[in-house]
């Protein structure tokens, strides 16, 4: 049994001494270069019709509020409580225990206490107390509350894009409070006086307009496409042509476009359309709905319904009959979570998905008609339906980082793992507090992965940097899969920083590093070089 | 008694003192729980600062063969190097250094006998402080490579189209863009 402290003991421990400040005094925070993301370009604004457009600055004195900024929130506050009961309860019932108070990433690599869960999202609770109710109004500081600012809608914009609606803090508060939401409706209200960041409404003007987040075209996503393959065929020998726009296809492949355009995320696109093609599948791609990605998420829920429209308008236009969803994060929470209601029912075409291969019915889809790659590829390796040389990828000791939004978001946790320990021979998995359901967000997600917040990113990535250091020096681990697309833009650059030996990648390229094809059975053109073109074997390759 | 002596007698004493004084450069809030919680995982920063404080000590101490200075000093710095510090302040540890050995042994350093010991030990701390603002000094300069090098991968189909890249994942540049 634990020892229990005596009483003596027990107050001798207590610290007397009150805090020099009390945190609500303690505004605006002191912003700097590197700790905040650039706002929203005034051009941008305008173009999707977002409030108050103007040029500025977090670094300004003056923000350029509206005049009635007050207003303006307190009615948008009002709105958001009669419509979402969840908001309403989330900012009554907090009881302030701390539970979630050391379970953000942020707080832990950043020592800042407003990034403590309880206190980010008192920071909106204060002011919900203070104008909005009467115990607030009657008792003030004394009952948590106090009055709306400019210097409150400056500390809103600098620690709401301080979180990345990661939800960890969630798993851990015994009243089931989700900080992420609160976050979310901080952000919502934000944009009604134009304070938001450009790396989300760029990408999110670039979805309305064109169908993906960098703004690829048609033809481009084509061409690059076909980049693709000519690598696959320097890789296998084999010349695949990628089915683009077709109709009646069986399936609809929808990936982030950081899978076709960012590097490492090419290389699993790679092993997805090798996999496609080993199957024989009949699908296509669409440019339209050409990103997974949804940085709606990130801005409102109006943006987030209106993104993830073109993925059914185009599941109805080719007339497939279910979609497959590559390996995304926060994609994932959109379709698991709101797609049914945000966007569904999902045009009649569609059906339940099941499996040309294998058979398998999708019953847990049978709603929203899309199925996840991870739960589609280990389904066929059940089934026995891959022919896989684990050892093609010996040269990689594996560890698996759950992506925040597939594995809190849906619980998605097993099929990726399952698919892990038979595409390669030498797979550990991190330290049980940080993973599955607990794990320890990149530091860079909710459309914070921008170049200007990189100090941020590596604060709050550390806890996670933290236990793949651990597995490097316990293991040799050399490889960090995940199923992200913003894990993969994001968790190179904190590898650089923090294990400078690990590297990043998608699972479905160490299924395509695996995966026999029919032609290197027979010895016909043996595999030497995996997707990124070194070699699979680099000893044999120094020895020869 | 050799300072030497002195310092391992009291060597807990001025590791905790050290780590104090390392704490009080945080938020108190922050402190309490860096302080408090022990798990490595969950509580990284104060794991590293602890691992960092104990090895320098060692190292310092002569405990250990082996020279893994640096590797200790990177423990701290790496992690103040990207927190809400000036460059002064991130490697202000290691000064501190010298004020919790001051406080620790308070009055047994007036023996003049330690005198030329003790100028000794302080050049060597100075010597940490040096070697930490190197590596505080390419942490920095990693973040600035890092966010090339993330425009890079992140334009990488678009530059390769283009015949714009050169670094190791093409080899070198087409003859007709190199300048």
């Amino acid at each position: 049994m634990a020892k229990l402290p005596k009483p003596d003991e027990l107050i001798k421990s207590i610290d007397w001494t009150p805090p020099e400040k009390d945190w609500m005094d303690d505004v605006p925070p002191e912003i700097k270069p590197g700790r905040f993301c650039y706002p929203a370009k005034k051009n941008i604004l305008e173009e999707i019709g977002f409030p108050n457009p103007r040029d500025w600055s977090p670094l300004d004195e003056d923000w350029k509020l509206p005049s009635n900024f007050r207003e303006i929130i307190i009615e948008g506050m009002k709105d958001r409580l009669s419509k979402y009961r969840s908001f309403k309860l989330f900012m009554d019932i907090c009881v302030r225990c701390g539970a979630c108070a050391d379970k953000c990433h942020y707080f832990l690599g950043s020592g800042d206490p407003k990034n403590m869960p309880v206190l980010r999202a008192e920071l909106l609770r204060s002011i919900y107390k203070g104008e909005l109710t009467w115990q607030g109004k009657l008792f003030g500081k004394l009952a948590g509350a106090r009055k709306l600012t400019e210097d409150v809608i400056k500390e809103w914009f600098y620690y709401y894009y301080q979180c990345s609606e990661c939800r960890r803090c969630s798993v851990f508060c015994p009243y089931g409070i989700d900080t992420c939401e609160v976050t979310m409706m901080g952000r919502e209200l934000l944009h009604l006086l134009g304070c938001n960041i450009n790396w989300i409404l760029e990408p999110v003007r670039n979805c309305f307009k064109i169908g993906n987040h960098i703004g690829i075209p048609p033809h481009t996503i084509k061409e690059i496409i076909e980049y693709l393959c000519w690598d696959i065929e320097e890789v296998t020998g084999l010349k695949i042509e990628v089915p683009f726009n077709k109709k009646g296809a069986e399936i609809l492949f929808v990936t982030p476009s950081g899978d076709y355009f960012a590097e490492p995320g090419i290389y699993t696109m790679m092993g997805y359309i090798i996999l496609f093609n080993y199957l024989d599948l009949d699908w296509t791609m669409s440019t339209y709905a050409s990103e997974g990605g949804n940085f709606g998420l990130f801005t409102s829920h109006e943006a987030m319904a209106k993104i993830n429209a073109k993925i059914y308008h185009e599941a109805e236009r080719l007339g497939v009959r279910f979609i497959i969803g590559g390996e995304c994060g926060h994609m994932w929470r959109v379709k698991h979570q709101y797609m049914d209601t945000a966007t569904g029912p999902a045009p009649k075409n569609l059906e339940t998905p099941k499996s040309p291969i294998t058979g398998t019915v999708f019953e847990h889809a049978k709603s929203t008609k899309m199925i996840h790659v991870c739960e589609f590829t280990a389904d066929l390796i059940a089934h026995g339906k891959l022919e896989l040389d684990p050892s093609r990828n010996d040269k990689y000791i594996v560890t698996f980082h759950d992506s925040c939004n597939p594995s809190r978001g849906m619980g998605f946790f097993e099929e990726p793992r399952y698919i892990l320990r038979h595409v390669c021979n030498n797979f550990y998995d991190m330290p049980e507090n940080t993973i599955r359901e607990k794990t320890f967000c990149c530091g860079s997600g909710s459309g914070l992965n921008t170049d200007e917040f990189m100090e941020m990113r590596m604060r709050g990535g550390f806890p996670r940097a933290n236990a793949v250091q651990y597995v490097r020096d316990k293991h040799g681990v050399n490889m960090l899969a995940c199923i992200c697309a913003i894990d993969r833009a994001a968790l190179p650059a904190l590898m650089n920083y923090w294990a400078p030996e690990v590297q990043v990648c998608g699972v479905h390229e160490l299924v395509a590093n695996a995966l026999v094809l029919p032609h290197e059975k027979t010895g016909e053109r043996p595999r030497t070089l995996d997707m990124r073109q070194e070699p699979l074997k680099p000893e044999e390759e120094e020895n020869a | 008694m050799t300072l030497k002596d002195l310092l391992l007698d009291k060597k807990g004493k001025i590791q905790k003192k050290w780590y104090q004084l390392i704490l009080e450069t945080y938020p108190p809030e922050a402190a309490a729980f860096f302080k408090k919680n022990r798990d490595q995982f969950e509580n990284p920063v104060g794991a590293h600062l602890g691992e960092g404080v104990e090895g320098i000590l060692s190292q310092l101490l002569g405990e250990t063969e082996e020279d893994r200075v640096k590797y200790y000093i990177d423990r701290i710095v790496r992690i103040r190097a990207v927190q809400d510090f000036t460059p002064a302040d991130a490697v202000r540890v290691f000064p501190l250094l010298k004020r919790a050995i001051r406080q620790v042994l308070g009055g047994e350093l007036e023996d003049l006998r330690l005198l030329k010991e003790f100028l000794d030990l302080e050049e060597q701390i100075d010597e940490i402080t040096l070697k930490a603002f190197e590596i505080y000094h390419s942490c920095r300069e990693r973040l600035y490579h890092m966010k090339v090098e993330e425009w890079k991968s992140r334009m990488y189909m678009l530059l390769r189209k283009a015949g714009l890249l050169y670094d190791e994942r093409e080899g070198s540049l087409p003859p007709q863009t190199q300048i």
